[in-house]
């Protein structure tokens, strides 16, 4: 455990780190907008692109910050052979949750004070730049997620050293045991690590609603278009992650549960287990695929933010 | 929308207030209708957040908004003006544009009616 609590400390080390970095950066340079005074009737091209690159400078910051995250906590919980695979499913959403924290930390382009400046009043609020239903899947699916740990640290029982990561059956003639199982062990840890997650990707909504208008007023669709697709990468990186380790939760769990089922008989009272094992299996398994699909596209958005805020048609946020 | 002229010599909190007061007063903002927040607002004017809090609250004290820590500012109703005003001072405010008078020269026409009557 305490390999861990290392591990932890080092990410968010890092995390803060290339949030201070970053923060620096923005300081020194000099800030994006458009000089205020004679402006053609439009705004350009090369302006347009100016005002959106900070925006895709911090979804891509995000995104690769995650990725790169990921990559280093699982390589290093490998080598925890202590810990039985802890780390390992903790590392998606741990890294998720920085690169959203690192969204959140990132301050606004600083933009200069124009001699007349404009604001509309409407009220952003975080999910203002995505139907309901794009925050009502991932929500819903956590909820689930949660029942679901509840339901197999119920149905755990405690292994040789008393960790609740195995799933325990007897029958009047035989016992049998079979693991890893998401018990206690790893259900607490993960609605913690969803907890976080969740509390990231608000904190990353909150920002992209919070940050200042684009200076000039023939950039208001410009301005919408830019928070809808940063609201879009924030889904999909936060969801994209927290499926992954869902599917790769239910895996184990409906593997252990047919190995249990097949150790005790072939036919009778645990055959609907082997179902329900072969079920979590297939779910979990296209639940961690349906994962990394988000997180693909999430880094796609990411890249491409400032060609798809000239899309006219905006693409529907309907499954984040 | 609302706008904030740093070359103006009203100050920008009044600029503000007096804004949001005539939107409210025209039934431009209805009844219950929520502000941004103060940060958003401070944010998208380039003005300091205590200008915004400031014209939000003599804008409380004049019984046209409401403020809560956990719902923000809304408009506060029974503070529209009747439609009959609404609709001649759109007409009168077509006729100055006509006219090309300035919005100071045609409040003052206004001023000037005013004391007469």
């Amino acid at each position: 455990m305490t390999k861990l609590i290392l591990l932890l400390a080092v990410v968010a080390i890092a995390a803060l780190a290339v949030t201070g970095i970053a923060g620096q950066i923005t300081r020194k340079r000099t800030p994006r907008a458009l000089a205020p005074g004679s402006t053609p009737a439009a705004a350009t091209r090369p302006a347009e692109d100016r005002a959106m690159r900070f925006a895709q400078l911090r979804a891509v910051a995000a995104v690769a910050l995650a990725i790169v995250l990921f990559v280093a906590m699982f390589r290093l919980s490998i080598g925890m052979t202590g810990l039985v695979g802890l780390p390992v499913a903790l590392a998606a959403g741990f890294s998720a949750s920085a690169g959203l924290l690192l969204y959140s930390a990132l301050p606004p382009a600083k933009l200069p004070a124009a001699a007349k400046s404009s604001a509309v009043l409407v009220r952003r609020e975080p999910w203002s730049f995505a139907p309901r239903r794009a925050f009502a899947i991932p929500l819903a699916s956590m909820a689930a997620f949660v029942l679901f740990l509840v339901a197999t640290g119920i149905t755990s029982s405690p292994d040789e050293q008393g960790r609740y990561r195995q799933i325990s059956i007897a029958t009047a003639d035989t016992a049998s045991s079979a693991g890893p199982y998401p018990g206690w062990f790893y259900g607490i840890p993960l609605i913690v690590a969803t907890l976080v997650l969740a509390a990231s990707a608000y904190l990353a909504l909150r920002r992209i609603a919070g940050a200042p208008a684009l200076p000039d007023p023939r950039m208001a669709r410009l301005d919408r278009r830019w928070r809808e697709i940063s609201t879009r990468v924030v889904l999909r990186l936060a969801t994209g992650a927290f499926l992954g380790y869902f599917g790769g939760t239910a895996v184990f769990g409906g593997m252990a549960m047919m190995g249990v089922s097949r150790n005790i008989a072939t036919e009778g009272p645990t055959q609907p287990l082997f179902a329900l094992g072969a079920a979590c299996t297939a779910l979990g398994a296209a639940l961690a695929v349906t994962g990394v699909v988000l997180l693909a596209r999430a880094f796609w958005d990411a890249v491409s933010i400032r060609t798809s805020v000239r899309q006219e048609k905006p693409e529907p946020v309907a499954a984040p | 929308m609302i706008t904030v002229d740093e070359s103006s010599p009203v100050p920008p909190f009044e600029q503000i207030r007096e804004q949001l007061g005539d939107l409210i007063r025209t039934g431009a903002m209805e009844a219950g209708q929520r502000l941004p927040s103060i940060r958003q607002l401070a944010g998208d004017l380039r003005v300091a957040a205590g200008t915004v809090a400031r014209a939000y609250s003599e804008l409380e004290a004049a019984g046209l908004l409401e403020l809560s820590r956990a719902t923000g500012a809304r408009v506060r109703p029974g503070h529209d003006v009747p439609e009959n005003i609404r609709r001649a001072a759109a007409d009168f405010a077509a006729g100055a544009r006509d006219q090309s008078l300035t919005l100071e020269e045609a409040l003052g026409v206004v001023r000037a009616q005013w004391r007469q009557t």
